[in-house]
């Protein structure tokens, strides 16, 4: 038994992998780190135009952006880190290209300039290598500013809490230094010209502060797979520490705090939807070919087709919105806002109230499709030698039914069960939308178009967990409904 | 069942759905869809069908209207305009040669169709305004229903289409009208209300049906031919492919595949043919599943390894042999799929995240939804889904319960 | 039998059921009858230190003053009248309206308004630059001066009690108020570990040096600010209560940012978590990451204290019983947050549950001109103010934005005047202000709204007129040569047909709609328009890099106006600046070099009327129209109160005596209870 638990969870690993890889990379295709913080503030308004350029002309310090996408772990490379290897020469290519008059688009440039910006720690013994070149005095100014964006040391949250007072004061004094020794300069016809007095200064101070910093280069091979993006989420996503930039929380604690809202919502829907469809479709079984049976079977197919982005929406029109005088039901949230000072029965009653529409919207979409395989998989049973046998020696119809056959028609059913725990985390998208319901659908829906990366990664995980926990339930239950498989857990 | 020998694939089904009569609903409502879809400029549009004036005679603009580019921008547009024309002819040949099989017909039919849609666009047929420039850009019509209504000429007479609205025409003063109303331009009802700049929304439901159609079929073709060949890799080779491929089905299986289209949409834009691809994309998995079962099962029957000792090339006896016994469960899961890709492109648009610039049910609802009070943009698109859903679900049904082995 | 088991099974169920929830609400009610219980607390403590203000005010006042305090503010002297103090600025005296509080009625005082607002990301007063941030601090802070919202043009008394400009507009200083005091935030009230934060502190001038620092701090994250105060050379503070800015160039945009100023709260931006002072030069670093800001505490001297902020669900601010000044009416304001799509948070007007709040187009529609909620007063056009009458009331409310079509100068067909013109004419702005926006926009034709008083009204709008547009065409050289409708012309000899694509953001039905309209008359001229939505990001980079045939956009405008970042030729060509559309044109450089130079009203309105002379005739934009909104609010008292006049005079008044483009969050200044 504990063995094949076991080895299924060994065969779960690769598929979680692999989900978690295509995720990311599908995260990863958004082309401009740096900028889509910029783009966030801006896709509220209509108007919105005219603030955020105001807003975005000035000067160009990166600290923080930088700051945020390495707390995401999104200023590494996605899946392999070849940074360690970097050469004075690649540096080099890459600040011309960024310089005016390279004859790329100003966008394309400063693209380059912002991925130069975020090579980390790797690029900085090239980039002193540069500056302690006099021949290559153009790229002067765009290079200090690289390396002190590069030697930049990010303070996380763990570090303020557990350095030394000292310590965070001297990292601080040292970032400090590093941003003062920028050399100032100016854009020229082709590349840059560097205008600052005090550069030669500057350089040998730069000198100096590579050479102090740890850049070490023996770990570039194990940096090749270990220190990737991925690595970095992976790593986050078991200590629990993803940390989601546009709400400012962490992610499985903004999940767990949704989540309270969709979990009652969902467990109340499936409850209702087997109470429902169990009884439907053994009713509907056992008087096949019966009118009853070929119209319950008609109207389940009808439901079945309906959208139930559709069904909501009517439901909310005909339902939540006053033609002539009060609607009938509210048209958002779960409870009324002064529920609190209700008693307990009054709560209930109110909270029953507000989610009678959503429930119903929910529950028939899935207890639709439930009874139909209820219904087939017992008609296939009934319609079995067994069954005939038992019958033919005197069963009643209840005993036969419900003594034999019921439970063998069960395992389609707990397969079915087994999809129930992931979409009970995110299956109500649409209802918590129409029904302004604030839960976890719609974290969901603002992290997809926000595309904060580690919001929906760590709500796929949980997702991809519950279902492959659920499969795992699955299969320990098929031995429980039917004991000849039993034989398989070996 | 009784099977009569040597009666083919095709004609086993028809015979079965014939005797069913919700699967003949279906398939009327889906032919409905397609009729509807093909000549919606013949149902709906400003220029007439036909036009007598007086002096030069009788003329028929909407057939040059077909081909304007102005008139029908998106590519779908050029296929479903060129059936319009070829599907009379198709049907008489269809008739002529009706000792042909079923299947044999349908493949001269549809490649026909695509030739004559590449031929439209092949720069290199010769003529600088060759057969490229029946599919360009014209003057609009002037022979539409706001002329007639305004005109004084003796004797003109014309045949305008029942609706004499294009779908993207925005009639001034006639914003979010209910149903019923009379346009003071061309003196016709917007039968279906307009939506918020003043669209008739009946002129749209037809045109919807387009998109609709060719989302459907777009995605699911692009997951039934990915799914075909995974499967079939994977059913056929077995071993370490299978392994592989297995688990890469698998992990499609489990992906939480909404929130995965909600990003890459989020993401990429919201065009319909972005937004098609992409359902297409992350919905092969079961179909894999399903012909590497096919395939399995087959693999291991006498003819396949009769072919073998025969020396049949691989690819021959995977596709030529195999896949048409392989070919029941796809037939299945496309009916199905089609109904899945046509509900998915409305609940994204539902959602916010459907195409703006398209004439899709999908975007009609987007109207709906952020304007509750105006029902007709809720029920018409939403009834106008749920029929064709219903319809292909139907005839899904009929057609698992006429190939399932186990009920035959 | 079995019916019996059942029913007594249902009923055990229940009972638990009931047993089980009533357990579970019981920690939430406590939490809920504590905070109630510390508020009322904080409520007498507010009433003490009101009641203390109020007894120093009458002792430092001359017996003679008799009666006449209606307020609880340390009032400030007062110069009745005086003509010298007219709000427009002048070298070398204070110019400063005297503190207005004539809107204050004391007795209207009391309860709680409820408004709909987004959620700030964060609340550091420098770095975050969200409209929402800067909602809060508009609340909970206050700056040196002020516009006076019946008069925005001018300026009045603020944190400053005075302010001399001398030295030709380049250095100004200021008096700063005594007796202001900074809040105590409420994040940190109570913890043992901020005891050291449990006192009052005085503002001084030294706070504002401390903003004027860290602005100018290279480390500090805040570029959007940092670049209005590029031109300052520094501050400097001679004493507790005088400020001197001194700039390096007379530019007017330093009269707007001198005295819009805000203090920072030097005692905790400049302070550890444990209260240890941060080493000068680190400031700055720390400053980013404050662990003030990480606590989602805001410090401000404004008439509102941040009482509490739940991200994404409420945000509440409390009465500030200490304030200098005269504050709203409201003891409390609620921000909700939770509401996020129009529909509910509509409906949630309806029920009552929010007090006042805006309707978009589609709304003002259905609500009020199709008459789908009875309780809003049936619109007539011949009286604006008919929506007061209804138990909802409405009114229309003018906004200070514009939207345009930016065509682009630097490649054919655009970069001639006439086919811009032409494109102009052919934009039927009246229809679809009526037919797609319902009525709510005012059409301009230029970037200065027609109520302002730099508005040259002497320009002719372009109207709807396509037999112009194609006149226009004709004589550019436009003709449909080949017959397919579309108008061509020869360019290097190469047939160039009149086709372009227009770029806009996505998630806009407005903008789908209009351009719908605006394809459909472009097509009976012979123009081919393609209208392409873009995400936000994307058309980020499409202004970056100027890479758009005609564009969709929208400015805000502002009381001081300043063609050089729209329209000066040097902008043209730089990487991402606002003259996206590559307008150049010598007369218009030299006059936006010289409306900078220029701090008399007069000299600067004529120079603006110039310059707004030469764009309409060149047309980069198709100017369209200014925003405007509904502002809706419920027109009845609460329940079971007596009321009803005072409520409806509160906003009305607000209405009739604001100047019509203050914005609508300012009509709160009236709202009574």
């Amino acid at each position: 038994m504990l063995r094949y638990i076991l080895s299924r969870l060994l065969l779960m690993i690769p598929t979680f992998l692999g989900i978690l890889i295509i995720n990311f990379a599908v995260l990863r295709l958004e082309s401009d780190p740096l900028d889509a913080e910029a783009g966030m503030g801006g896709a509220k308004g209509g108007e919105g135009v005219s603030a955020e350029r105001k807003a975005s002309a000035g000067t160009k310090r990166y600290e923080n952006l930088i700051d945020r996408r390495r707390r995401a772990g999104n200023d590494l490379p996605a899946l392999v880190n070849l940074r360690g290897f970097l050469t004075k020469e690649d540096l080099v290519e890459r600040l011309r290209r960024a310089a005016p008059g390279s004859g790329l688009k100003d966008s394309q440039r400063n693209q380059i300039e912002k991925e130069t910006w975020q090579l980390g720690a790797p690029a900085v013994r090239p980039l002193a290598e540069v500056l302690a070149d006099p021949a290559l005095a153009d790229l002067h100014g765009p290079a200090s500013e690289a390396f002190s964006l590069c030697a930049y040391t990010t303070l996380y949250q763990a570090d303020l809490e557990n350095l030394g007072a000292d310590r965070i004061n001297a990292i601080r004094a040292r970032n400090d230094r590093l941003q003062k020794q920028v050399i100032v300069y100016e854009p020229a016809a082709r590349g840059t010209r560097v205008t600052d007095p005090q550069a030669e200064a500057k350089r040998a101070a730069m000198a100096e502060l590579a050479a102090q910093g740890d850049y070490a280069r023996d770990r570039r091979w194990s940096a090749i797979l270990l220190d990737t993006g991925f690595s970095t989420f992976v790593g986050r996503l078991f200590t629990g520490n993803l940390y989601s930039e546009t709400k400012k929380r962490y992610v499985f604690e903004l999940i767990a705090e949704r989540w309270q809202v969709t979990f009652w919502l969902n467990i109340t829907a499936v409850a209702l939807a087997w109470l429902v469809a169990i009884p439907l479709g053994i009713r509907s079984a056992r008087r096949q070919g019966t009118l009853e049976d070929k119209t319950t079977t008609n109207v389940l197919f009808l439901l079945w087709s309906l959208p139930s982005f559709f069904v909501g929406t009517m439901l909310l029109h005909l339902f939540c919105t006053a033609h002539t005088g009060q609607p009938l039901f509210p048209n958002r949230g779960l409870s009324s806002e002064d529920s609190l000072w209700y008693s307990t029965p009054g709560y209930l009653l109110d909270v029953l109230w507000h989610a009678f529409l959503p429930l119903v919207t929910l529950t028939y979409a899935s207890f639709t499709s439930l009874s139909r395989y209820m219904r087939g998989n017992l008609l296939g049973e009934l319609h079995a030698d067994y069954a005939r046998t038992a019958r033919a020696k005197g069963c009643d119809g209840d005993r036969v039914v419900y003594g034999h056959c019921l439970r063998n028609s069960m395992i389609t059913m707990i397969t079915l069960a087994a999809g129930l725990l992931s979409e009970l985390f995110a299956g109500a998208l649409i209802v918590e939308m129409i029904f302004s319901i604030n839960g976890l659908g719609w974290l969901l829906l603002d992290a997809a178009i926000q595309r904060d990366a580690p919001l929906v990664m760590g709500a796929t995980v949980i997702q991809v967990s519950l279902l492959l926990v659920g499969i795992l339930i699955a299969d320990l239950l098929y031995g429980v409904a039917d004991p000849r498989l039993r034989s398989r857990y070996g | 069942m009784a099977e009569r020998p040597g009666q083919s694939f095709g004609e086993r089904i028809w015979a079965h759905l014939r005797r069913s009569p919700g699967a003949m609903a279906g398939l009327s409502l889906v032919a409905l869809a397609f009729l509807a879809a093909i000549y919606a400029p013949f149902i709906s549009g400003e220029a007439a069908l036909l036009w007598y004036e007086p002096g030069q005679g009788l003329s028929s603009p909407v057939l040059v209207d077909i081909f304007n580019r102005w008139s029908y921008r998106r590519p779908h547009d050029l296929v479903f305009n060129l059936a319009a024309l070829l599907l009379p002819p198709l049907a008489v040949g269809w008739w002529a040669l009706r000792r042909w099989s079923v299947g044999r017909r349908l493949r001269w039919s549809l490649g026909l169709l695509v030739l004559a849609t590449a031929a439209c666009w092949a720069p290199w047929l010769p003529g600088a305004n060759g057969w490229q420039s029946v599919w360009r850009e014209r003057a609009l019509p002037e022979r539409n229903a706001a002329v007639l209504a305004s005109s004084t000429v003796a004797g003109r007479w014309a045949l305008m289409p029942p609706i004499p609205h294009r779908y993207d025409s925005t009639w001034q003063g006639a914003v979010l009208v209910p149903p019923g109303t009379v346009n003071p331009a061309t003196g016709a009802r917007f039968w279906l209300g307009t939506d918020s700049v003043g669209k008739d929304v009946a002129a749209q439901l037809v045109m919807g049906a387009r998109i609709s159609l060719t989302v459907g079929l777009v995605a699911t073709g692009l997951a039934m031919s990915i799914g075909l060949l995974i499967g079939a890799a994977s059913g056929f080779f077995g071993g370490w492919i299978d392994l592989v491929l297995q688990r890469i089905v698998e992990i499609m299986l489990c992906f939480p595949t909404f929130i995965l289209i909600l990003t890459v949409v989020a993401m990429l834009g919201r065009d319909v043919f972005i937004i098609m691809t992409v359902i297409g994309l992350t919905a092969w998995a079961g179909t894999a599943r399903l012909v590497r079962g096919e395939f399995m099962a087959q693999a291991v029957r006498d003819y396949v390894a009769a072919g073998q000792v025969l020396g049949l090339s691989r690819r021959r006896l995977m596709f030529r042999h195999i896949l048409p016994n392989a070919l029941t469960p796809l037939l299945i899961s496309a009916t199905f799929g089609v109904a899945g890709a046509v509900g998915s492109e409305a609940a994204l648009s539902f959602i916010g995240l459907g195409d703006p610039t398209a004439a899709s049910w999908g975007a009609l609802l987007e109207q709906g939804r952020q304007n509750i009070k105006y029902a007709w943009l809720i029920y018409v698109p939403g009834l106008a889904v749920f029929a064709l859903v219903t319809a292909l679900n139907l005839v899904g049904n009929a057609l698992r319960e006429a190939l399932d082995p186990k009920r035959r | 039998m079995n019916a019996l088991k059942i029913a007594l099974l249902v009923a055990v169920a229940v009972l638990l059921l009931v047993v089980v929830v009533d357990r579970m609400r019981e920690p939430a009610q406590m939490q809920q009858v504590h905070k109630s219980l510390e508020r009322m607390a904080e409520a007498t403590r507010a009433q003490t230190e009101e009641l203390r203000n109020l007894r120093q005010v009458l002792e430092a006042r001359p017996a003679a003053a008799g009666p006449a305090v209606a307020s609880s503010a340390p009032a400030a002297a007062v110069v009745a009248n005086d003509p010298a103090r007219d709000g427009n600025p002048r070298l070398g005296a204070n110019f400063l309206l005297p503190y207005d509080r004539s809107w204050h009625h004391r007795e209207w005082i009391g309860g709680n308004i409820k408004t709909i607002a987004a959620s700030p990301k964060g609340l550091n007063p420098l770095t975050e630059n969200s409209a929402e941030s800067s909602a809060v601090y508009g609340l909970c802070n206050d700056s040196l001066c002020d516009r006076p919202p019946t008069s925005p043009e001018q300026w009045m008394e603020g944190l400053a009690e005075s302010v001399v400009i001398s030295d030709d507009y380049q250095t100004y200083t200021f008096r700063i108020r005594p007796g202001v005091r900074w809040h105590r935030p409420v994040v940190c009230a109570g913890k043992p570990e901020f005891a050291w934060l449990d006192k009052d502190v005085e503002l001084t001038s030294a706070d504002f040096k401390f903003t004027i620092d860290l602005i100018q701090d290279a480390t500090v994250d805040c570029p959007q600010i940092k670049v209005y105060y590029e031109d300052l050379a520094g501050a400097s503070c001679p004493d507790a209560s005088t400020l001197v800015l001194k700039w390096k160039r007379p530019i007017f945009t330093s009269l707007s940012f001198s005295m819009g100023l805000q203090p920072t709260p030097r005692h905790i931006y400049g302070r550890n978590r444990d209260g240890s002072p941060i080493p000068p030069e680190q400031v700055g670093v720390v400053f980013n990451k404050h662990w003030f800001d990480e606590l989602r505490g805001v410090c401000g001297v404004g008439s509102y204290i941040l009482e509490s902020f739940e991200p994404d669900k409420v945000m509440a601010f409390r009465r500030n019983p200490a304030y200098w000044g005269a504050t709203l009416h409201f003891e409390r304001l609620e921000w909700v947050m939770d509401l996020k799509r129009p529909d509910p948070q509509l409906v949630a007007f309806k029920n009552g549950q929010i007090h006042s709040h805006g309707l978009s187009p589609l709304q003002y529609k259905s609500e009020v001109l199709d008459r789908k909620e009875p309780r809003f007063a049936a619109a007539d056009p011949a009286n604006p103010k008919a929506g007061r009458a209804g138990e909802l009331g409405w009114e229309k409310v003018k906004g200070l934005s514009f939207r345009y079509l930016g065509w682009n100068m630097r490649k054919p067909p655009f970069d001639d005047k006439r086919v811009r013109q032409a494109m102009s004419w052919c934009f039927p702005k009246e229809r679809v202000i009526r037919d797609v926006f319902f009525g709510l926009g005012c059409p301009v034709s230029s970037d200065v709204h027609p109520d302002s008083q730099y508005c040259n009204r002497a320009l002719k709008p372009y109207g709807f007129d396509l037999a112009r547009a194609k006149a226009l065409l004709a004589e550019a050289g436009w003709s449909d040569s080949d017959g397919d409708g579309v108008l061509d012309k020869l360019i290097e000899g190469k047939r160039v047909p009149l086709r372009f694509t227009i770029k806009y953001g996505a998630n806009n039905p407005e903008a789908d709609n209009m351009l719908a309209v605006y394809r459909n008359e472009l097509k009976s001229v012979g123009v081919a328009m393609t209208n392409t939505p873009f995400e936000w990001k994307e058309l980020l980079r499409i202004f970056e890099d100027k890479d758009f045939e005609a564009i969709v956009g929208g400015w805000q405008m502002d009381w001081d106006i300043d063609y050089f970042q729209l329209w000066h030729s040097s902008q043209a060509n730089l990487a991402k600046s606002s003259n996206h559309c590559g307008f150049a044109n010598k007369r218009v450089d030299e006059l936006a070099e010289k409306l900078r130079l220029t701090f008399d009203t007069q000299a600067r309105i004529a120079i603006a009327q110039e310059i707004q002379a030469i764009i309409h005739d060149e047309q980069p934009y198709t100017f369209l129209w200014s925003g405007e909104g509904i502002f809706v609010w419920q027109n009845r008292a609460p329940a079971g109160s007596t009321e009803k006049d005072r409520w409806l005079d509160g906003v009305t008044k607000g209405l009739d005596t604001l100047h019509p483009l203050v914005n609508r969050s300012r009509l709160f200044w009236h709202f009574a209870r």
